[in-house]
């Protein structure tokens, strides 16, 4: 049965055709396309990331009745079904089949007219997120394009895999051949999985969603894979095979060390950017900071910081805090979810939170620099446990629900010089990530921790957006010390329910 | 009495014998009586100190500026009114609180105290001790680091924002002030004190603070600063507007035209026009300053985000809707005026700058234009760029300021009206608002007396600023506007 199922996952996963800037794409003359072999084993390859040199192709390849277009929302074979809005409506479906329509609508067609991009849905800058961007003839580029996030932008691109991907010899493949020979992501690897989310979702070098697109009205990115992963407008068209609370610890595990490797690499590229003067580039680019540091109330005086200790110098927006708060922790824990892991170091990351969220704004030069160092760090982090999610993978110890949900408690909380018990952080998105960190502790846990219930659901209240009378903010306008103590509050008992006295420190070793 | 006692007992008092006597008649030799404090301020043995700060005392005696002040208080003013210049400032000028803001005992009501400021700004440091509080709670010339336990220095800066902060420190013309005659223009500059008698002048001064400026060692003054970490920390943010500031100030002086001494009339909106011209000039020199700080100062920031309009950033995220007025204004082009969307637009200084929703100064007449320019561009403004703009725009600024002031009153009045009375529909930008109603208000006060009616309007407009209620800001704005 296991193996059945293990077969169907798979073949479920092949849904697809692909992504990645196709410019060196083959022509369509059939000659057989080139195999890339030219990196050594020994080197790193982190599946997905870059480019591919193979075309993506339309869905109507996957869809078909025998396929994957069963009809049958929910079940093996019926992926395409599952994962199409128009086809199956009912219930939420996937939102990334409305990823290209969005940019049709009067917020996108503004918002491009202010950014002077022409039309959104023709402006490569919307495309390279909204849709699967192809260099192939027109029709078919119009084909993939109106699919919004199909099936190459997740699986890869299908020109080389689609007709060997449901072949027995398929299974025989390494996931290191399946991407690097055939374009195929293999998105079982929750660390392939998680780089691929992250790539739009936080974005990379080459997609930037910055604070000229917030301006003009783009909402918000932020990207927290093992919470993102269970949004209730998302619709799943695959079955987990990996049963929780391990799926769900190396998720967050995982998802930490993509956010934080997508986010650095695009820093890198707007530091490129600003020592190029390209016109597009800002720095120190906003985007890149908090955005409630700025983009609060002024005027209330003593609130704010009078339960927290102050992380950063004054006055200063703290760099990528939501993907930077739980990635030491992230660190600590990898070894126990993955046995076997040397936790990293991460110095070279740390050096650059430092030099970010330092007393002035560093040069792009600098920054550049030590991106590249920190870039290298996640990168061969990131490659081990993209390893160790290849190869067999031992139970998570039991316990390390409670072990995390304690460190990621006691990560929100610090004790000031007079023994106080403040909040480490009052940035908003600090505390999100903590508390996101905690939620994913309890939902690993299939919801079955009732105590841990009422402290999430208050901390979940606190940050929550509040609404208006014409709709919501997009910001936690109204965030006071109360909330803050609120937070505060929560954060303590949950730490001290899940208290060590039961569970070994740490879990390492 | 032990012999040990007595012994440093009779030890004691020779030695101040020895002391009265060589102060009395050994004039060759004082430097043994002289106080420490006293000594390291007249020495100062770091950096030049052209002229002395003599203190409040120097200046207080009843038959010099200390006599009775019921009638200066009640604003009645006369060739006697020097005789109670000190004590009215002393009993009613809110610059004599300033250095009392900085302890644990301020003498106006604060939202954030200097405690709660310094805990954050300066972990373990008190505000009396840091030399950038104390450079504008002070005189400025005594915010110096080698003064800081100066006992002598310490008594003169709990006198706060005194008479000499402004008028300058004394020690060149206590003594030969009370017989000056003519021209005084050379003799001010000669001995120290401060023209504050031009207008153009008078401005800069209040301007050194209530904007900042760079340090001048040939003044003895430090750099003034109130920069993005100080607000972060607390600090309320400056707002100034010369011509209201100095009405609201409990005035100490006869207005008196010089060198003639015939008692003038200031017109509100050229003291106005001026104030906004010196107050662009300042910021120009600050923002220079800044730029060339950054370069070789680990800790100035830059760029410096209190260069900035604060609600550039400081505004509340909407999701956007089309029946929120206010949600989307900001990205309109009037707003925007070329600016990339998302930057935050350098400080407004209307009308010397162009400000949104106000139609003139045009953007090609606006000698601040290059400068904002540059600091709204991308990837981000220069230092290296800004700092000779700045200095060049400041330079120009303070050319027309002081040719502005040589202006007759009827002839700016008549310049003024056109950039009040001009322009469409208002945006909500609460500070092109503000230094409009700041402008209107200062218009109509040269035109004569409110009628009933206008005085309303103001007003209206007042409490509306007050309620953070733009409908009613922008309704009474408009009123105000078309009785132009």
């Amino acid at each position: 049965m296991r193996t059945l199922l293990l077969v169907a996952v798979i073949v479920g996963s092949c849904t697809v055709a692909g992504v990645f800037n196709p410019a060196r794409s083959q022509p369509g003359d059939g000659s057989s396309p080139r195999l890339t072999q030219s990196v050594p084993s020994s080197s790193p390859v982190l599946y997905g990331l870059g480019e591919s040199p193979f075309a993506p192709r339309p869905s109507t390849s996957c869809a078909a009745a025998s396929c994957h277009g069963g009809g049958q929302v929910g079940k093996v074979g019926s992926e395409h079904s599952s994962w199409a809005a128009e086809v199956f409506p009912s219930g939420p479906s996937d939102p990334h089949s409305r990823a290209y329509q969005v940019l049709f609508n009067p917020v996108s067609v503004e918002m491009a007219k202010k950014l002077n991009l022409g039309e959104a849905h023709r402006a490569e800058r919307c495309l390279k997120c909204h849709a699967v961007l192809t260099h192939e003839e027109p029709d078919v580029r119009a084909a993939i394009l109106a699919e919004g996030v199909g099936c190459s932008a997740c699986h890869g691109p299908a020109e080389k895999w689609l007709s060997v991907h449901y072949l027995p010899e398929w299974q025989t493949l390494s996931s290191r051949d399946k991407w690097l020979k055939y374009g195929f992501i293999p998105t079982k690897n929750l660390v392939a999985r998680t780089l691929n989310c992250a790539s739009c979702h936080m974005g990379d070098s080459s997609r930037d969603v910055n604070h000229d697109l917030y301006a003009a009205g783009h909402p918000r990115i932020t990207f927290e894979a093992a919470r993102l992963h269970y949004h209730p407008d998302y619709r799943h068209h695959w079955t987990e095979k990996t049963p929780q609370p391990d799926f769900e610890i190396r998720l967050w595990i995982v998802g930490q060390a993509a956010a934080l490797r997508a986010a650095t690499d695009l820093l890198r590229a707007r530091a490129e950017r600003a020592l190029a003067h390209t016109p597009e580039s800002a720095w120190p680019e906003f985007a890149g900071y908090s955005c409630y540091a700025c983009h609060q109330r002024v005027g209330e005086g003593a609130v704010r910081n009078s339960v927290s200790a102050m992380p950063r110098p004054l006055g200063v927006a703290g760099w990528e805090v939501l993907a930077n708060t739980g990635v030491a922790i992230a660190a600590q824990y990898c070894s126990t979810a993955y046995p076997g892991l040397t936790p990293p170091t991460l110095t070279e990351v740390q050096r650059l939170r430092k030099l970010m969220d330092g007393p002035r704004p560093p040069s792009p030069a600098t920054v550049r620099q030590q991106a590249t160092k920190a870039l290298g760090e996640l990168d061969a982090w990131l490659a081990e446990l993209q390893t160790a999610e290849d190869g067999k993978r031992q139970p998570v110890p039991s316990g390390t629900t409670e072990q995390l949900l304690h460190a990621l408690a006691n990560n929100a909380l610090t004790r000031s010089a007079g023994g106080e018990t403040l909040l480490a952080d009052h940035d908003w998105d600090a505390l999100t990530a903590n508390y996101l960190g905690c939620a994913a502790m309890y939902h690993a846990r299939g919801g079955r921790m009732p105590s841990w219930q009422k402290p999430l659901d208050s901390l979940r209240e606190q940050l929550r957006f509040p609404a208006l009378t014409s709709g919501q903010w997009n910001s936690p306008a109204d965030f006071t010390v109360q909330k803050l103590n609120t937070l505060r509050e929560n954060f303590i008992l949950l730490r001290n329910m899940s208290a060590p006295s039961a569970t070994p420190e740490g879990g390492k070793k | 009495m032990n012999p040990i006692g007595k012994i440093i007992l009779l030890a004691l008092m020779g030695f101040f014998a020895t002391g009265l006597f060589l102060s009395l008649y050994g004039k060759s030799q004082p430097v043994t009586v002289v106080l420490p404090a006293a000594k390291s301020l007249r020495d100062a043995p770091v950096g030049p100190m052209p002229h002395q700060p003599v203190g409040m005392a120097g200046c207080l005696g009843a038959a010099c500026h200390g006599g009775p002040a019921e009638r200066t208080l009640a604003r009645q003013f006369d060739e006697h009114t020097w005789q109670s210049s000190g004590s009215c400032w002393a009993a009613a000028d809110p610059h004599s609180t300033a250095y009392s803001l900085l302890t644990d005992q301020p003498l106006r009501p604060v939202r954030v105290t200097a405690q709660q400021i310094m805990e954050r700004y300066a972990p373990g440091k008190k505000a009396t001790e840091e030399v950038r509080c104390l450079a504008c709670h002070t005189n400025p010339t005594l915010a110096r680091p080698e003064f800081l336990r100066d006992a002598q220095a310490d008594l003169f800066r709990r006198e706060g924002v005194g008479c000499e902060a402004c008028h300058g420190n004394a020690s060149g013309w206590i003594n030969s002030h009370t017989t000056w005659n003519g021209d005084r223009s050379q003799v001010y500059a000669q001995t120290g004190m401060t023209p504050l008698f031009d207008l153009g002048e008078r401005a800069m001064t209040c301007l050194g603070c209530h904007v900042g400026a760079p340090a001048e060692a040939d003044r003895g003054l430090p750099v003034r600063d109130m920069n993005h970490d100080m607000i972060a920390a607390g600090h309320p943010r400056l707002n100034f507007d010369f011509a209201e500031y100095l009405r609201r100030l409990p005035r100490h002086w006869h207005e008196k035209d010089r060198p003639t001494n015939a008692p003038r009339i200031l017109n509100p909106a050229k003291v106005w026009y001026v104030g906004r011209y010196a107050h662009a000039e300042a910021a120009c020199r600050l923002l220079a300053d800044r730029a060339q700080r950054s370069a070789d100062d680990p800790q100035t920031p830059w760029p410096e985000f209190a260069e900035f309009d604060c609600a550039s950033c400081h505004h509340h995220l909407h999701i956007s809707d089309r029946t929120e007025r206010s949600s989307d204004w900001r990205k309109s082009e009037q707003y925007l005026a070329g600016r990339r969307l998302g930057a935050p637009r350098w400080q407004l200084l209307w009308p010397v700058g162009t400000a949104p929703g106000l139609a003139l100064p045009q953007p090609g007449e606006s000698p601040l234009a290059a400068v904002a320019q540059i600091m709204e561009t991308a990837p981000r403004p220069r230092a290296s760029v800004v700092h000779p703009m700045a200095i060049q725009a400041a330079q120009l600024l303070r050319n027309r300021r002081i040719a502005l002031v040589a202006t007759p009153d009827t002839d700016v009045q008549r310049t003024v009206q056109p950039y009040l009375a001009s322009g469409g529909k208002l945006l909500p930008d609460w500070d092109s608002a503000q230094q409009l109603y700041y402008g209107l208000a200062a218009f109509d006060r040269a035109e004569g007396d409110y009628s009933e009616q206008l005085l309303k309007t103001y007003q209206s407009a007042l409490a509306a600023f007050r309620n953070n209620d733009w409908n009613e800001v922008e309704k009474a704005l408009e009123a105000i506007r078309k009785s132009k």
